[in-house]
């Protein structure tokens, strides 16, 4: 089996990286947005976990940061579930066009 | 004891802290009783604090308390000055005798201590004179300094200052009541003259009216106020402190801290009774005119600290003047020596001194240093004698206290001429005399105080202080402001009709005589009359206080007369002053005065140009004969010429007439030497002789010889000068021979003249009041912004939008809206939209991203 290089790996984050963006930035609901982000994160750890496997000096290093991103995306996920849970106890809706009160 | 032994000098800081201690306890109480004045009726700790502290009657325990601690620094400051006398070491220099009396330590640093090598240092603070190490220019000091002038001053100082407290006590007894009622100021309209005229006569010519013209106390209603006894006190005490540390600096930048101090004091104590309009506007022009001198002062101060990079006094001296020598050209020792900017022959920059015949000129000034290997020689003024002829001096690249320096001369002249105009506006000569007798407004005693012991003679006591630094052209100048001040002052007191403005010009014109005579070189004439003035002014003016008092605070001489029979203690003690003051023989004014005359004489023979540097002080000597001895005779003898000021008036209690008994035992001996009738032996000069700079001699060498051979001339016609003026103030007034309508009449114009003051008031108003009030009036104008006057019909805006942004206020309120209407525009960026802002996240990243590719490629 021939050996995959890199580029494949970062043409995939890269690919997915941007699914991620498009998604949260065109996702009216609130959940969509949460899953873009979701999608932007494990697009990062693709990078951290590729680049652990094809350059030795970081192999330590990346997959611990993979690890932790995981972490942090679970504890993000809570997060920000608990902030939608309470936006849609205020507002009745999940629609992140509704949630304009900062603007200037 | 032993603290003291080491350096004696610390009995005067004590006694100099003391009324400055009882400033800070009177300042205490005052301020506690104020916080809990308003829970006076509550009860409680606040309440019995009030209660405690005197309650609602101004505090007497204070008063008492600050002569108190008055009293004791006059007693240190005799024991001072007896210790000092008799200090006699014989193993000690006379540099480490100063040293022994004088301390010093670092005020404010303003850089690194030491900048020297250090090594050189070390071996220049052993080597140094008196083994006291000159300290850096970057560190201002405060130290203190006794020699004889200081010792002196300061016991006259604090003896009068006791005097003037203990006669403040009898004096002030009036603010003690819980409310005091002032009949000159309009109670319904405080701060508004009683009654105000169409005309508003210039400021200080109504005065001798206002009295005439103020309502009577039974028509109308004074303003009510609380006494200030503990206040007056507190002032008094700040004033005292302040004199007593100018007195004992020994550098120029503490003699300013306490230079303004003194004006500050000065301006509280005018304007005491501060509801009086015609007070608070005599403490301003006091105060406004005092920072006139006192911006010379700070210019002066500013060259000497930047060009001799020292400000104490030994120091600047020291830097100034040539040490002892033995070059030949230099044959002098505290000498200026001048240079001229000359290359040597390799083309470095150098100096070379005048040619022989042109001894004393040059455009550059040498600076000498602090310490120095030798200082017997002048061989090693910065230059190598194998490569140059003697007289040159190469310039120095990198000037600190071990090196040669110049500066140019007209610098050193500058420098002079601003310490001048300090002691000008202190000291009130002409033309910033203007502020003394207005300072006449304040109570008596304040007059006495500032006029004789305190602020007036600040500005004498610099001038003899910071002798050497005046060059000889300031010199003149400095004698002809004292010859114009004593005789325009003394023309101006010939006339004056409120007592104490007689006295107030009185001291003008004896200020000009001690200016007269350190100009024309008779330091010791000069501070000797500073010493023996201050007796008999703070006499009569303290007797003109009890004379006021004592007719209900009438001042106006012509209402007086025949009070000899009412009040002889007064009377006699100034008769005393009086005959003092117009230089009778052997009462002190005479030894003073007499050296003076000599002293001008002797300048007017050298230099036969100045001879107006005698006659003016010798006229001026017959008008002080008249116009003291008018004073006296219109109050005492006579006919009384107000029944009922003559009725009501009184003997002062005791507490006012001690402190005149003891200023006139004081004003008749304390000249005195042996044998009596020498001017030249009096005691006291001989010993400010011993404080004299030690240039004087070789510098005023051949004015000092004519003086001592024409001493007699100059004293006896001094004397008849005298006479004549107090026999024609007899004539006219005690036995009326001369009827002064007569000679009112006849003079015509010269008397209105002497009784509008010269118009120096009105010249003054036409010239600087107006137009500063003009210009101020014009800025206001331009200032303003005409919001709001209506827009015309048909102009929907007011035409002044553009005027209004030519102006301040345009400018800034142009840039408010600017800033304004940016962060409108801006706000349509925040939408608040999660997406907008991922896609500028995104769209930002991408073009970093570019930039960052673009950069690599």
């Amino acid at each position: 089996m021939t050996e995959l290089g890199l580029p494949p790996f970062l043409i995939l984050s890269a690919f997915l990286f941007a699914c991620g963006v498009v998604c949260i930035s065109t996702r009216r609901n609130a959940i969509g947005v949460l899953m873009g982000v979701e999608l932007v994160l494990n697009a990062a750890n693709l990078n951290f976990v590729a680049f652990a496997r094809f350059n030795p000096a970081f192999r330590l290093e990346g997959e611990i940061f993979a690890l932790m991103v995981i972490v942090l995306a679970a504890a993000e996920a809570a997060v920000a579930l608990a902030i939608i849970l309470n936006f849609y106890n205020n507002h009745a809706t999940v629609d992140v066009d509704k949630a304009d009160e900062l603007k200037g | 004891m032993t603290w003291f032994d080491a350096s004696p000098g610390r009995l005067y800081v004590v006694a100099t802290l003391l009324p400055l201690a009882a400033f800070a306890a009177l300042l205490l109480i005052g301020a506690v009783k104020n916080l809990c004045r308003s829970s006076r009726q509550v009860g409680g700790v606040a309440s019995s604090i009030y209660w405690l502290l005197g309650g609602d009657r101004p505090l007497k325990t204070g008063a008492y308390l600050a002569t108190g601690c008055m009293v004791a620094a006059a007693a240190l400051a005799v024991t001072g000055l007896v210790w000092f006398l008799a200090d006699t070491h014989q193993d000690l220099t006379s540099e480490q005798m100063a040293a022994r009396w004088s301390g010093r330590v670092d005020w404010i640093r303003i850089g690194a201590a030491d900048t020297a090598p250090p090594g050189e240092w070390d071996r220049h603070r052993a080597t140094g004179p008196g083994g006291v190490a000159p300290r850096t220019a970057l560190a201002l000091e405060i130290g203190y300094r006794i020699d004889h002038l200081s010792a002196l001053m300061f016991a006259m100082v604090t003896v009068i200052g006791t005097g003037i407290f203990v006669f403040s006590l009898g004096y002030m007894k009036d603010e003690t009541d819980e409310i005091v009622e002032d009949h000159e100021v309009d109670a319904q309209n405080p701060g508004v003259r009683p009654h105000p005229r169409a005309e508003d006569p210039p400021e200080g010519v109504d005065h001798g009216h206002s009295h005439a013209t103020s309502p009577k106390a039974d028509d109308h209603h004074g303003f009510r106020r609380r006494g200030r006894y503990g206040r007056f006190f507190l002032y008094l005490s700040l004033f005292c402190f302040s004199m007593l540390n100018l007195i004992v600096a020994d550098n120029l930048f503490q003699v300013f801290v306490s230079w303004e101090l003194v004006g500050v004091c000065s301006f509280f104590l005018i304007g005491f009774y501060y509801e009086r309009p015609s007070a608070a506007r005599a403490a301003n022009k006091a105060f406004i005119v005092n920072r006139i001198g006192d911006a010379g002062f700070l210019v002066g101060m500013l060259v000497a600290w930047t060009s001799l990079g020292t400000l104490n006094f030994e120091e600047m001296n020291r830097r100034i003047r040539s040490p002892k020598d033995s070059h030949e050209q230099l044959a002098m020792a505290n000498e200026l020596v001048r240079v001229n900017p000359s290359p040597s022959k390799t083309g470095e920059l150098g100096y070379r001194l005048p040619p022989k015949e042109q001894a004393g000129t040059g455009s550059h000034l040498v600076l000498f240093p602090l310490v120095w290997d030798n200082p017997e020689h002048f061989h090693g003024m910065g230059y190598d004698k194998a490569k140059h002829n003697t007289e040159w001096i190469a310039a120095n690249t990198t000037p600190n206290y071990l090196s040669f320096d110049t500066i140019p001369y007209w610098l050193f002249v500058v420098m002079g001429l601003g310490i001048f105009l300090g002691c000008v506006g202190k000291s009130a000569q002409v033309p910033l005399h203007t502020w003394l007798p207005d300072a006449m407004e304040g109570p008596t005693p304040v007059s006495a105080l500032i006029h004789a012991a305190t602020m007036v003679a600040a500005g004498v006591y610099l001038v003899g202080r910071a002798f050497p630094l005046f060059a000889p052209e300031v010199l003149l100048l400095i004698a002809y402001t004292g010859a114009v001040t004593l005789f325009v002052s003394a023309t101006i007191a010939l006339v004056q009709t409120d007592i104490k403005r007689v006295l107030a010009y009185s001291t003008c014109s004896q200020l000009g005589y001690m200016m007269l005579a350190l100009g024309v070189g008779g330091w010791v004439a000069g501070l000797l009359h500073l010493l023996t003035h201050a007796f008999f002014k703070a006499l009569l003016f303290l007797g003109s206080g009890s004379v006021i008092h004592g007719c209900h605070h009438e001042q106006d001489l012509r209402k007086m007369g025949g009070l000899y029979s009412k009040m002889r203690v007064t009377a006699l003690t100034m008769l005393v002053g009086v005959l003092a003051i117009s230089g009778a023989p052997f009462l002190s004014g005479w030894y003073s005065k007499d050296m003076i005359l000599s002293s001008a004489l002797g300048y007017g023979l050298v230099q036969r140009e100045h001879v107006l540097l005698f006659a003016l002080p010798l006229i001026a000597a017959a008008m002080t004969g008249f116009y003291m001895f008018r004073l006296w005779f219109l109050a005492f003898t006579g006919t009384p010429r107000d029944e009922h000021v003559h009725t009501l008036a009184h003997e002062s209690p005791f507490v006012m007439t001690a402190p005149l008994v003891v200023l006139a035992v004081f004003s008749i001996g304390v000249a005195w030497g042996w044998p009596l009738w020498d001017a030249d032996a009096s005691y006291l000069g001989q010993l400010l002789e011993h404080a004299a700079p030690k240039g004087l001699s070789s510098a005023f060498r051949q004015e000092r010889l004519e003086a001592h051979d024409h001493h007699l001339v100059a004293g006896g016609l001094a004397l008849l000068a005298a006479i004549f003026g107090a026999g024609l103030a007899g004539a006219m007034y005690w036995k009326l021979r001369i009827d002064p309508a007569v000679l009112r009449a006849k003079l015509g114009g010269v008397y209105t003249f002497f009784l509008n003051k010269w118009y120096f008031d009105e010249a003054y108003a036409a010239v600087v009041v107006g137009p500063a009030v003009q210009l101020a009036y014009a800025a206001a104008a331009a200032d303003k912004r005409p919001t709001d006057t209506p827009p015309p019909p048909g102009l929907a805006e007011a035409p002044s939008r553009r005027f209004d942004l030519l102006t301040l206020d345009g400018w800034l309120n142009a840039l408010g809206q600017a800033v304004g209407t940016a962060g409108r525009s801006l706000r349509v960026v925040q939408t608040g939209q999660l997406r907008t802002y991922i896609l500028f996240l995104a769209l930002t990243v991408l073009v970093l991203l570019g930039i960052l590719l673009t950069l690599a490629s």
